[in-house]
């Protein structure tokens, strides 16, 4: 089964660590009970590396990157964004799982 | 008998060096209360030109008049040209100098998104009307997420790193003759280089200069891990997203200068005085700004 998440339903700004809670949370949560979640951005123009490292980093950090492979998607997003999201993600494959 | 006010004169700032030197020359912190006991300070700007008086001056100076306003200080702006008073009645500060920054300002200018004291739960939606104002006005086919992103960047910055005693203050200015954006951002925290070699210190690493400091704190992870989250990616973010749109980069923070040039080139400097704090310039170029595109179709991440 599929769960998409609209980020801006999620989420009250995509700026700060604090912004970026609801969010791990929700994804955490998602990626326990489905197959595979998509990261809607519909309206999404910017995204910081603290929103980042405070929702997808922790949640690769709490799940491992090898228990995420081909369930973790993203839409709606500029190509700039997509690709700041993108390179992110890539400098997560070393990241070690949680104890 | 009335009491007698200090008069801080704005002078023509020829160099940041001299610039730096009369922001730290004028702190409240050396304010001689038995010389000047008015609560009044008055700034003068009867001896610079507007020409002379650049955007990146006005942060510095906002947080320098907060300070006196957070002592409990009046102050008053005198020696105004009309030309003078309307450059900086563009950024709000007059206003700003009768205490009214607390509130989003309106903008005087259309191409100014004049000085804003920054507010960690208003940053986001100030990001956000300030690049929605850009695109919707003058740039609607342009991608500014560049724009948003070095904002959000250096918010997240003050808050979480600099332990300022004042937020900071930020504007956005758009030069459409020259297609430039121009956003400044400025705190007085402890500084990046202080920061950075507490750190190292605490790891047991020697203490660098502050231009090695600084240097080492706009590569990709370094960071100061003052707060459970941080990963030392905002600096470097800022810097690959405005080089790679050949824009410009100014960094001033404690006895430290980079400079980011529009090739690409860097050029650190060492100042003798100790910018307590951080300023941030930034001058993107909107020629090289991306196109907005259609949003992306579903592409797995992982």
């Amino acid at each position: 089964m599929d769960k998409t998440i609209v980020i801006k339903d999620c989420v009250a700004g995509t700026i700060s660590n604090t912004e970026a809670v609801a969010l791990k949370i929700e994804l955490q949560n998602a990626l326990v009970n489905f197959d595979v979640v998509t990261l809607d951005f519909s309206e999404v123009k910017v995204v910081t590396s603290s929103f980042l490292n405070s929702s997808l980093g922790e949640v690769v950090s709490n799940m491992g990157i090898e228990n995420l492979k081909g369930r973790l998607n993203i839409k709606n997003c500029s190509s700039q964004l997509a690709s700041v999201i993108a390179a992110y993600m890539t400098s997560l494959k070393n990241v070690k799982l949680q104890s | 008998m009335s009491v007698k006010s200090r008069i801080i004169v704005v002078p023509v700032f020829n160099k940041i060096e001299n610039h730096v030197a009369w922001v730290v020359g004028n702190k409240v912190s050396k304010h001689d209360y038995r010389k000047y006991p008015s609560k009044v300070i008055h700034f003068d700007f009867s001896k610079v030109e507007p020409k002379f008086l650049k955007p990146y001056h006005i942060t510095p100076l906002a947080c320098l008049i907060h300070e006196y306003q957070q002592q409990g200080f009046y102050i008053k702006v005198r020696g105004c040209s009309d030309a003078m008073h309307t450059l900086l009645s563009s950024f709000n500060f007059i206003n700003f100098c009768k205490g009214e920054s607390a509130v989003i300002p309106l903008q005087k200018d259309k191409f100014t998104h004049p000085l804003w004291l920054i507010k960690q739960l208003e940053n986001s939606s100030y990001i956000d009307a300030v690049t929605n104002y850009f695109q919707n006005t003058f740039l609607p086919n342009q991608d500014l997420f560049a724009v948003g992103n070095a904002l959000g960047e250096l918010f997240n910055n003050i808050f979480d790193h600099s332990n300022s005693k004042i937020p900071g203050y930020t504007f956005t200015k758009f030069i459409p003759e020259r297609n430039q954006i121009i956003l400044s951002v400025c705190d007085f925290g402890i500084g990046i280089p202080k920061k950075i070699n507490t750190y190292l210190q605490k790891i047991g690493h020697e203490k660098l200069s502050s231009t090695d400091a600084l240097k080492h704190a706009t590569e990709l992870a370094v960071s100061s891990k003052s707060q459970p989250h941080n990963a030392g990616r905002g600096l470097d973010t800022i810097r690959t997203s405005i080089k790679s749109l050949s824009g410009k980069i100014l960094i001033v923070s404690n006895n430290a200068i980079l400079w980011i040039k529009g090739d690409g080139s860097e050029q650190l400097v060492s100042i003798r005085e100790n910018f307590k704090g951080t300023l941030f310039v930034i001058w993107i170029d909107t020629t090289h700004l991306p196109l907005t595109e259609e949003l992306t179709e579903e592409i797995s991440i992982v």
